[in-house]
């Protein structure tokens, strides 16, 4: 019951993080490798800030603010200097590092001893539930998970139904329409190198709080923390899109949290069932091919039935 | 509508097929439907190690038969911090609490808690009291049922006569015996009223004095060495043993040994302890406890005197003696524990050979050892732990299982990784590299961890000293040997005035390994130069200017990216023929270094394992502190030494662990 807590809460954390890598790859046609820097951005300016004494709050809030900033600096050297979408996330994805390491003064800041969201969420949860655990269907299960878990189920909600009521706006609608048909937009007097610059802003801005509150719930920053997270990211995002099947905005933000979910949970089931810890990588990858295959196989299931049924 | 519900089926199927098959992973643990909690109050006198251990054996007893703490029963802590008037408020104040059972430990405990409680409020269970029946409680020796109904327990008297046979088998000579003693301890008077009795059968003259607080103990132990005692013993009499230590002082100062009757002493420097396993008295009392929960009468129990006999030797002590005492090995066979090292067998390097209690065989303790990233390091520390296990006699599958799970640099994975072995009921958690123990430290609170290969606990933020940690942890530290290194530089280089080293700013641990070995290098009059270096593609240039900088030796402090790229450093050397120093060894085994002082890191997994058994013994992590890998290797590479210029003294050859000839 732990793990599977555990990996919901991972999972829907990180679903911030998915969503940012949609931002950018889905509605913008545009692969940000920025992500694995503005995660740590995210955390280290979370962490230092915290440690500082600044409230939970601002600080995660501040931290998207941090993301945001790199992510209109991408759109910036891809928009106004003409450099190619790639090198611009690597050129600004390299920079972070060093910024993260200014950022946090060393490479690794502990939150283990300062008060973070998860542990209000935690006294929260030991209020309500009256105790340290209490009982579900026959299993234990720590309050501050419980607590820790609804918490971010809460988070990625405002934060989802913030993006679609956003992507529902003239702003909103005109960014969709620069990365589907950038020349017909641009004939109706849209500035789409504004939109892209502000576009990615907000998803780094998402992954940057993702990276925060991820930071607040391992209990640390570490300057490393980054590395290969916008693989993850992607990942979740076509594994989303494989399950949904769809094009409407909702359900595809609604697929790419559920991806990063289930993503999560093949990788803790991989886990609970022991494998040899050198095929964690391994494993991780067979499940993602599966998860994108087997959708696949059910649709020429069901052609093939409704073509036999048809016949 | 219902065609997007539909879209999202598949997606919320999966999600619900894998967490079930999380749960049914997970379906052995889990437990029975809570009743309602009962709450007990547990009244304990003092701080000393053995009621702390009596504490932990009644909680374990209780959770054994079903009463899990915090989960099945709800058990509030008191403590008098050995002050009497306390002791009554604190009985007083169990009384008005809504506990319906009160376990105490210690005569004063029991006597404090019978005075208010006359009217039998709350059923009372004692324990860890020596004879019950001298404490005036109400109970009668000849009938044990004949007493408050609501009162029930066990007693424990200590095994005096045992001892003083003990004793008088390590030095048949033994004539004339000491006993310090407080009056006012109802206990302690039966005790030394049987050794009065043993003594005049054993023909041993027994000197007594009493005390009437700690501070006089001192006084009072020389004045038994000055009327010529032959050994000190000290039966259960709680004021003496808190000044245990005033006792050693004026054995050790007239060579002559202490005896006590609490196995749980030997390790301040008694000779050996016989009296009662204290833990395994708590259990009892614990068992006791639980079949009065169950719903037993207790006024149908009858009053056992309750001793599990545990022996513990101290075989340092035995060297320093006057009198040729002597320990047989049919004795030391049936020892519990023995503490020390037997003058012929010196474990240099090797698994360590020291006896295991045999009660730790035959549990399968469920292991895991946790890390962030593959390195050599790690494999070193697994090999030792294996290796350490094995020496021990403790046999994979039967006696432990260890699992060793990587998060492969993955974070998010290694959060999973720890939930995975949360909820699997692993009894000790193992964790390597600094962001799997902030991981573990931040998620795991209720069960033990031991860590290794970490450079600094402190600037992990899992403590503020070596002996300050978060409370559930402790580990071994791989903190480089400084004050040996700068004695390693001096030696070699007897006219050296300077030495450099580069640094990465960003790493944590190169800024403090370079700020200690600055320290260290002072100390014997060398002055350290540091040049910063950010990325691997600058070392070349900044080691050069290094050696530019007029610098006698180059002694590299460890820092991940340097390691790396050692061979630069060490081509920037031989170049400027400047002496090359490493504090790994494999730096100097294969990329370039002239001289190494390592810690061992397969030493390091054998120190692990050293916490785990103690921990798993019963020691509290919280009181264990942080330890430094216990051995450092130091390696010569002739051929390198060549090459940068060292004339490497023999002196050194001589002690190296090992030698790369040219």
């Amino acid at each position: 019951m732990n793990l599977l807590l555990g990996s919901l809460t991972i999972g829907f954390i990180l679903s911030l993080l998915a969503l940012g890598v949609y931002v950018s790859f889905r509605i913008f046609n545009f692969a940000d490798i920025t992500t694995d820097g503005s995660i740590t951005l995210g955390a280290a300016t979370a962490a230092i800030l915290i440690v500082k004494g600044v409230h939970p709050l601002w600080a995660t809030l501040i931290a998207a603010g941090a993301g945001y900033m790199a992510g209109t600096l991408t759109g910036i050297l891809h928009t106004r200097f003409n450099i190619h979408a790639l090198l611009s996330g690597i050129l600004v994805m390299t920079a972070l590092y060093s910024v993260n390491l200014h950022v946090m003064g060393r490479s690794n800041v502990p939150l283990l001893s300062e008060k973070t969201l998860a542990t209000y969420a935690e006294q929260v949860g030991t209020r309500w539930a009256n105790g340290e655990v209490f009982n579900v269907l026959g299993w234990e299960v720590a309050a501050r998970d419980a607590a820790v878990l609804i918490f971010s189920i809460i988070i990625i909600l405002l934060v989802s139904i913030g993006l679609l009521i956003f992507f529902r706006t003239n702003l909103g609608t005109a960014m969709r329409a620069t990365g589907d048909n950038p020349q017909m937009i641009r004939a109706l007097g849209v500035n789409t190198g504004n939109m892209i610059v502000v576009g990615l802003g907000l998803a780094n801005g998402l992954v940057a709080l993702s990276g925060a509150l991820l930071a607040q719930y391992q209990g640390f920053a570490d300057v490393q923390m980054g590395i290969g997270m916008v693989v993850w990211g992607l990942a979740s995002v076509i594994i989303g899109e494989a399950l949904v099947h769809a094009s409407q905005l909702g359900l595809t933000i609604i697929g790419a949290v559920m991806g990063s979910i289930l993503f999560r949970l093949l990788v803790a089931i991989a886990l609970r069932w022991g494998l040899n810890p050198n095929d964690l990588k391994l494993v991780t990858a067979a499940f993602v091919f599966a998860a994108l295959v087997l959708p696949r196989i059910l649709n020429v299931f069901r052609k093939q039935k409704a073509e036999t049924s048809d016949a | 509508m219902w065609v997007a519900v539909k879209r999202l089926i598949l997606g919320v199927v999966l999600i619900l097929f894998a967490s079930s098959v999380l749960l049914i992973s997970d379906w052995q643990h889990r437990v029975a439907p809570a009743k309602p909690i009962p709450h007990v109050a547990l009244f304990q006198f003092a701080s000393r190690p053995i009621l702390d251990e009596a504490a932990r054996g009644l909680v374990d007893g209780l959770s054994e038969r079903g009463y899990v703490q915090d989960k099945t029963i709800l058990i509030q802590k008191y403590n008098s911090e050995n002050d009497l008037p306390t002791a009554n408020n604190i009985a007083k104040a169990i009384i008005d609490s809504d506990a319906k059972m009160v376990l105490t430990l210690t005569t004063p405990c029991l006597q404090a808690m019978a005075s208010v409680n006359r009217d039998g409020k709350l059923i009372h269970v004692f324990g860890t009291v020596t004879d019950p029946f001298a404490s005036g409680v109400g109970l009668n020796r000849n009938n044990s049922l004949n007493r408050p109904k609501h009162l029930v327990g066990i007693g424990t008297f200590q095994p005096v006569k045992e001892s003083f046979n003990l004793a008088w088998k390590f030095f048949p000579h033994l004539k004339i015996v000491g006993n310090i003693r407080c009056p006012a301890e109802a206990c302690s008077l039966e005790c030394t009223k049987l050794a009065r009795e043993v003594c005049r059968e054993m023909g041993i003259e027994l000197l007594e004095v009493t005390v009437d607080n700690s501070v006089d103990v001192l006084e009072a132990a020389r004045s038994l060495v000055s009327r010529g005692a032959q050994a000190l013993w000290v039966g259960g009499d709680n004021v003496v043993e808190l000044a245990l230590s005033s006792v050693i002082k004026a054995a050790r100062e007239a060579k002559i040994p202490v005896f006590t009757n609490a196995p749980g002493t030997v390790a301040m420097g008694v000779l050996f302890g016989l009296g009662a396993d204290y833990y395994e008295v708590g259990k009892a009392q614990g068992f006791l406890a639980a079949d009065v929960l169950d719903g037993r009468d207790p006024a149908s129990i009858p009053i056992n005197n309750v001793i599990p006999k545990k022996l513990t030797i101290n075989l340092d002590v035995l060297r320093s003696l006057r009198d040729p005492w002597h320990i047989p090995d049919d004795v030391m066979k049936s020892a519990a524990e023995v503490v020390g090292c037997q003058p012929h067998l010196k474990p240099i390097n090797k698994a360590s050979s020291r006896p295991v209690s045999r009660k730790l065989f035959g549990h399968n303790y469920k292991i895991c050892f946790l890390n962030y990233t593959e390195s050599t390091f790690v494999e070193d520390a697994v090999e030792g732990i294996h290796e350490e296990f094995d020496a021990l006699g403790f046999v994979e599958g039967r006696d432990y299982t260890l699992r060793i799970s990587n998060a492969q640099g993955d974070m998010p994975t290694l959060m999973t990784m720890i939930d995975g072995a949360v909820s699997e009921k692993i009894d000790l958690i193992m964790v390597s590299s600094t962001p799997a123990l902030q991981a573990v430290a931040c998620r795991v609170h209720d069960r033990p961890v031991v860590f290794g290969n970490i450079a600094s606990p402190i600037l992990a933020g899992v403590a503020t000293s070596d002996a300050q940690h978060q409370a559930n942890l402790t580990g071994v530290s791989t903190l480089s040997d400084f004050d040996g290194m700068a004695r390693l530089v001096r030696e070699c280089l007897p006219h050296a005035r300077r030495a450099g080293t580069l640094f990465v700013p960003s790493e944590l641990n190169s800024v403090f390994n370079r700020d200690l070995l600055t320290v260290a290098l002072k100390n014997v009059g060398i002055e350290l130069k540091s040049v910063s270096v950010s990325s691997s593609s600058d070392v070349l240039d900044a080691a050069i200017s290094l050696t530019e900088q007029d610098v006698d030796a180059l002694c590299q402090v460890n820092s991940s990216i340097l390691d790396a790229s050692f061979s630069a450093i060490a081509q920037a050397a031989q170049t400027s023929k400047t002496p090359l120093f490493a504090f790994t060894s494999g730096l100097v085994e294969r990329s370039g270094g002239a001289v190494g002082l390592s810690r061992d890191y397969i030493q390091g997994g054998r120190d692990m394992v050293m916490l785990v058994v103690r921990i798993l013994n019963g020691e509290d992590p919280a009181h264990i502190p942080i330890e430094i890998i216990s051995t450092t290797i130091l390696v010569v590479n002739l051929k390198n030494a060549d090459l940068c210029g060292l004339r490497v003294p023999d002196s050194v050859l001589k002690r190296a662990d090992r030698v790369i000839e040219r």
